[in-house]
């Protein structure tokens, strides 16, 4: 029982973070129609950053804050300096700018930052507290945290304010949108920083208990796909349902089978969710993208 | 040269991409006026209308608007100029409310969002009572007439000087047709000016002041409503379109 339980935490804590990843793609794809490759890579910027400002000397939530904050800016400067010119609106091109995008954001942190492994101290030190004979570090504690606080202010973006209402606008009828006055572009870049900025909150929360290192985006990346695709890409809400279950699949596969399947697991799910339903296992009728 | 039209088109080509769609059409619109744009299906109305509004820029030609160059001017930027396009096929937000859809019509009032909100929030429910009953509705839910309405109603949210509307009467009953007529009606004699695109040619020129006839990218013919409505050729036109349905 109490080995479900620890198997249970470390799925939640690993599906937070895969379903902050997620939420970047939805994001993006529902402005764009199109998958940001480059999404690991703001994931990668999230630790890296909050490193680098806590090496200048910042408290850790104003460093974290700092990070979050610079790497939705990159991610903003990133659409409109690569995206907007070279790819116009066309999806196809967009992927591909992405791609191109994730190698040189790659090789830039790398360097800036140096090759090696860095790590982030936890953000509240001490010991683990216990719960039924399972453990739960306080960074898991935090990953959760954040991720509420993320999910609900987006949440409130999206249904409460004029801006996420015209970002959904935008992307539910691009020609009705920019008929009222909404600059659509400018809801693309938008979208780009607001994925760039949830990747980075998820990089930054998880670097405490994973390290990081300049090319950790590609790895996560996969996992964030998946859990958006399981979503059905069309739905928030559903992509963090599909962050948590892949984090969960992926945890007591590792413990009950065999470790050497956790990385496997969202590959598999990727694929059976491509070939059995394009649409998502748990996307609705997938009508609205946001 | 004359400086007191509202919308003035010389000769402007437009179309898709290295598709040529309108020819060197020149048209006018007065303050006050209600002009009609008739034509048969394909002949470019829709194409003239995004041109107008942006989301087509013209290949040549000039646009002016109360005599200042509108030419190169995106949608978004036109919209708080005061014109306002009800767009072929509504292009309604449809999983949002009907309350969000009109609240996205005032989106361009910026920092005055929420006195515009409030007065054509009760402008327009005052024009469409049906409306209000359906505020928290979800706008896919609503029939075709009272979608087409909310369409009204979204452009209306923005204030315009200058409404566009492209075909509002399609595929409505006719009791739900008269009911957007005679709010457009209501419009005029507030003193909107309105430049209305219709298949149905009757039904426009019964409503406007004055007409143009389209065919195949060019206005091959103006003049007075009454006239217009009078004339062998468009008679012609109008019959032909009756017959066209099984012909065309
Ligand atoms: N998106 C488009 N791309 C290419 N051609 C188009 C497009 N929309 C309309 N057309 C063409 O432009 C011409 C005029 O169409 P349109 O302006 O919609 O006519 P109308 O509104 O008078 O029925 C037609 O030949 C049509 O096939
Ligand atoms: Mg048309």
């Amino acid at each position: 029982m109490a080995e479900l339980l620890q198997f249970v935490i470390a799925g939640l804590k690993s599906g937070s973070i895969y379903a902050l990843v997620a939420l970047g793609f939805t994001i993006v794809y529902a402005a764009t129609g199109a998958i940001n490759f480059a999404q690991g890579e703001f994931y990668m910027l999230g630790g890296m950053l909050g490193v680098w400002f806590v090496s200048l000397g910042l408290p850790v939530p104003v460093a974290a804050l700092c990070a979050v904050v610079s790497a939705a800016a990159a991610g903003a400067l990133f659409e409109l300096a690569a995206v907007r010119p070279i790819a116009g609106g066309d999806p196809l091109r967009i992927i591909i700018v992405t791609i191109g995008g994730s190698v040189v954001l790659r090789q830039l942190a790398l360097h800036l930052f140096g090759p090696d492994e860095l790590t982030l101290a936890s953000f509240t030190p001490g010991p683990s507290i216990r719960l039924f004979g399972a453990a739960i570090e306080r960074q898991t504690l935090w990953i959760w945290a954040l991720t509420l606080v993320a999910v609900v202010g987006l949440v409130i973006l999206y249904r409460r304010t004029a801006f996420g209402k015209a970002m959904r606008a935008t992307s539910l009828r691009r020609d009705a949108a920019r008929l009222v006055g909404i600059d659509a572009r400018a809801m693309v870049t938008a979208s780009f920083a607001l994925a760039a900025g949830l990747g980075a909150l998820a990089g930054l929360a998880v670097t405490p208990l994973t390290q990081t290192a300049f090319d950790v985006g590609a790895g996560i990346g996969v996992k964030g796909f998946s859990a958006a695709i399981l979503g059905g890409l069309g739905n928030p809400i559903a992509a963090v349902g599909g962050g948590l279950v892949l984090g969960l699949l992926e945890s007591l596969a590792a413990g009950y089978l065999d470790p050497i399947y956790k990385d496997a697991i969202s590959l598999i799910v990727l694929l059976a969710v491509l070939f059995l339903r394009p649409q998502g296992l748990l996307g609705g009728s997938g009508k609205e993208k946001v | 040269m004359t400086n007191s039209h509202l919308l003035e088109l010389h000769n402007v080509d437009s179309g898709y991409g290295r598709t040529q769609v309108l020819r060197d059409v020149s048209l006018h619109v007065d303050a006050g006026e209600l002009v009609a744009l008739i034509g048969s299906n394909g002949a470019g109305k829709s194409t003239l209308l995004k041109t107008i509004v942006g989301l087509l820029r013209a290949s040549s030609g000039e646009l002016n608007l109360d005599g200042n160059s509108i030419t190169h001017m995106t949608p978004e930027k036109l919209v708080r100029r005061g014109v306002a396009l009800v767009p072929e096929g509504r292009l309604l937000f449809g999983p949002m409310t009907v309350r969000e859809n009109l609240e996205l019509g005032a989106y361009s009032a910026g920092a005055r969002r929420g006195t515009a909100v409030k007065d054509g929030l009760r402008r327009v429910f005052e024009l469409f009572p049906v409306l209000s009953e359906r505020a928290s509705q979800h706008a896919e839910t609503l029939s075709g007439g009272e979608q087409q309405m909310l369409a009204v109603a979204r452009a209306l949210m923005s204030s315009p000087t200058l409404l566009l509307l492209d075909e509002p009467s399609l595929g409505l009953a006719p009791r739900v047709i008269a009911e957007i007529f005679s709010a457009l009606e209501v419009l005029r004699r507030e003193g909107m000016t309105i430049l209305l695109v219709e298949q149905d040619a009757r039904l426009a020129l019964k409503h406007a002041d004055r007409g143009y006839v389209m065919r195949t990218g060019e206005i091959v013919l103006e003049g007075a409503a009454s006239d217009l409505l009078t004339d062998e050729s468009v008679r012609t036109i109008y019959l032909g379109l009756l017959k066209g349905e099984g012909s065309a």
